[in-house]
């Protein structure tokens, strides 16, 4: 057998040593690609962000089509003020309850019917800043203290889960129980509630 | 022909030795030293410099989840031990192309996937920091996630007794009697179940646990029961009401137990091809603590912290029952290595590849010497009522003949109405 030519072989290197450059390249270069928010894109079978998406439509949708709002305009004749308590996580996840429940704010906010007033975080900061008017704040611009606006219903909730597994395939069901109650009397006026089940079968090989 | 053959193999040669040559717990010694030395910074440093192979990275986070846990960084620990975790869950699936590896090469080309006890252990230490933090609901996931740990595991070397009783301490914190109650059973049941083997007795605490909730939640014949079992001598005597508020001591003593490697060289067998051969397994050292026991004094008050884990004994019956099978593939890979030097000199009728075939063999037959190390030896763990209020505890550890070993003052630990405060401590001295 003949060897091969010098410069068959450097052709051979500098060919094998391209597609070798090609592959590392592809494989390097971080990809990006956005995303339009309402696709449901399930990785890990983990609380997600369209899990977060179908509990504020349910809720939203439920809260203003229930009775206890027009009854309070009728009595009112003015919006009520929601403020937003404790959404408590007692399911085995980390869940962030903040994204469906600002979602849920900013929506209620928008449609003119309820009014939301400022947490108990939000407030503190608020506070302090009024203080600093006070100080040095031109009169006419300067902000009292003591006209704040009062709640008239307190949104509380909880997530839960129940989860069922066997081997590499788990049943997860979520519930989430959001009530407000009205902060004069304790009464509950409304109590929403949405529940999410999935089935999540974990790959029995990797590479 | 062969003579262009034997050059060329050489990268590959090398590429195999690298793989080979570095057990895993003796390029760990550095971190250990740094830990010894009450210097976890360094220790963290020391760390990243050998953040090594992507088949040791759930290693190389539950350490270093360890490691910011004990420079008292909680939240960042908590992000470490999560991506652990989910490092975990992704390579619980089977891969071939590992198992073939660790079939020519050797064990530790598998990627680290962690024992089933130290995958519990995840969530322990992951509630642990979420308590330390004050956050009650985030250590109350973490509880709802060991439940599910134990109840998925294979195996039967868990830590389940004292995995259980914190998630007790966790529900009770959170007024949710009826889950504690459950979780304190368990860890009864589970106490009861292996304290021979783990030489770990009921905790004391624990009892006075199960005797209170039995009564909170009226449940009268198994307080009756609890009563016979612990023979509490006076039966008139209210079991102890709720404490106000208490503190809760959690002690993690030392380091577990280091995977270090046996090694035997000997003359394979004419059978599967007179050579030399090596076969190394794995055993673990235990290192044992000066520290056998925990006072927290506070003025003239003082209470013994209970040893609740022995993570040591754990560490070393799980290993203990994985032997016949890691023994069994080691002698597998020697007659598979055999075998393959003994085909390469035939095929190419040269005597020199065959022996190179044999040394990378031999080389490459290191024990697989991975381990969660910074895990501690011991847990011991205390339950102090106090009143509301600001104190400073005094933390003082003892050797098996009463002496003072250390000390350690915690000032302006705060103690709020109806709650626990949590307080740990990890003590390392090699």
């Amino acid at each position: 057998m003949r060897a091969p030519s010098f410069g068959a072989r450097r052709a051979a290197c500098v060919s094998l040593m391209a597609v070798f450059l090609s592959v590392f390249s592809t494989g390097c270069a971080t990809r990006v690609e956005r995303l339009p928010v309402d696709e449901v894109q399930d990785l890990s079978g983990a609380w997600n962000d369209t899990d977060s998406r179908l509990v504020s439509d349910e809720m939203i949708k439920d809260v203003l089509s229930a009775p206890w709002l027009s009854a309070y305009q009728g009595a009112h004749k003015a919006p009520p003020a929601l403020i937003v308590g404790e959404v408590r996580n007692l399911s085995h996840e980390h869940i962030n309850t903040q994204t469906f429940i600002s979602d849920m704010g900013r929506v209620l906010i928008n449609s003119g019917k309820v009014q939301f007033v400022a947490s108990r975080g939000q407030r503190e900061e608020i506070r302090e800043e009024r203080k600093d008017q006070d100080l040095n704040a031109r009169e006419d611009t300067r902000k009292p203290m003591g006209m704040e606006q009062g709640a008239d219903f307190m949104l509380k909730g909880a997530i839960n889960t129940i989860v069922d597994a066997s081997g590499k395939t788990q049943v997860r069901y979520y519930q989430v129980d959001l009530s407000l109650i009205s902060m004069s009397d304790n009464r509950i006026v409304w109590v929403g509630q949405k529940k999410i089940k999935k089935l999540v079968e974990r790959s029995k090989l990797r590479f | 022909m062969s003579r262009y053959r034997l050059p060329r193999s050489l990268p590959l040669l090398y590429a195999l030795c690298l793989t080979g040559c570095a057990a895993h717990s003796e390029s760990f010694r550095a971190v250990e030293k740094n830990l010894a030395n009450q210097q976890p910074q360094q220790a963290l440093e020391a760390l990243d410099k050998q953040k090594g192979a992507r088949a040791d990275e759930v290693l190389y986070l539950l350490n270093k989840a360890m490691l910011l846990r004990i420079a008292g960084d909680y939240r960042a620990s908590i992000e470490s031990f999560e991506l652990a975790q989910q490092r975990m869950e992704a390579l619980s699936a089977l891969s071939l192309r590992e198992q073939g590896a660790s079939f020519i090469i050797n064990d530790s080309t598998r990627s680290y996937v962690g024992e089933p006890f130290e995958q519990v252990m995840v969530s322990v230490y992951k509630a642990l920091n979420y308590l330390q933090l004050g956050d009650r609901d985030g250590a109350r996931v973490e509880a709802l996630q060991i439940d599910l740990k134990l109840r998925a595991a294979e195996g039967k070397h868990l830590g389940e007794a004292f995995a259980r009783y914190l998630t007790g301490i966790i529900y009770e914190d959170l007024g949710e009697w009826s889950d504690a109650m459950i979780a304190y059973r368990k860890a009864y049941e589970g106490y009861r179940k292996s304290s021979q083997e783990y030489r770990v007795d009921v905790p004391g605490f624990l009892k006075e646990d199960l005797l209170r909730l039995a009564s909170i939640l009226d449940l009268k014949d198994e307080l009756e029961k609890y009563r016979q079992e612990f023979a509490v001598q006076n039966k008139q005597s209210d079991p102890p009401s709720a404490p106000e508020s208490e503190l809760i001591f959690v002690l993690s003593n030392g380091l577990a137990p280091a995977k270090r490697e046996n090694s035997v060289a000997m003359m394979a067998p004419s059978r599967v091809g007179a050579g030399l051969v090596r076969i190394s397994l794995p055993y673990f050292e235990s290192r044992v603590p000066s520290v056998s026991k925990a006072y927290i004094r506070l003025e003239d008050r003082g209470i013994v912290a209970e040893r609740v884990e022995n993570v040591d004994a754990i560490a070393i019956a799980t290993l203990s029952e994985q032997m016949p099978e890691i023994t069994a593939r080691g002698i597998a890979r020697v007659v598979a290595k055999r075998q393959v030097a003994m085909q390469i000199g035939k095929n190419n009728k040269n005597d020199a590849l065959a022996v190179i075939a044999d040394v990378i063999g031999f080389i490459t037959e290191r024990a697989d010497t991975r381990s969660w190390s910074t895990l501690p030896y011991d847990i011991h763990l205390a339950r102090f009522p106090l009143g509301v209020g600001s104190y400073t505890i005094k933390i003082e550890l003892r050797d098996r003949g009463d002496n003072i070993v250390a000390t350690r003052e915690f000032h302006d630990v705060l103690i709020h109405k109806g709650k626990k405060t949590y307080l740990s401590y990890h003590w390392i001295n090699l």
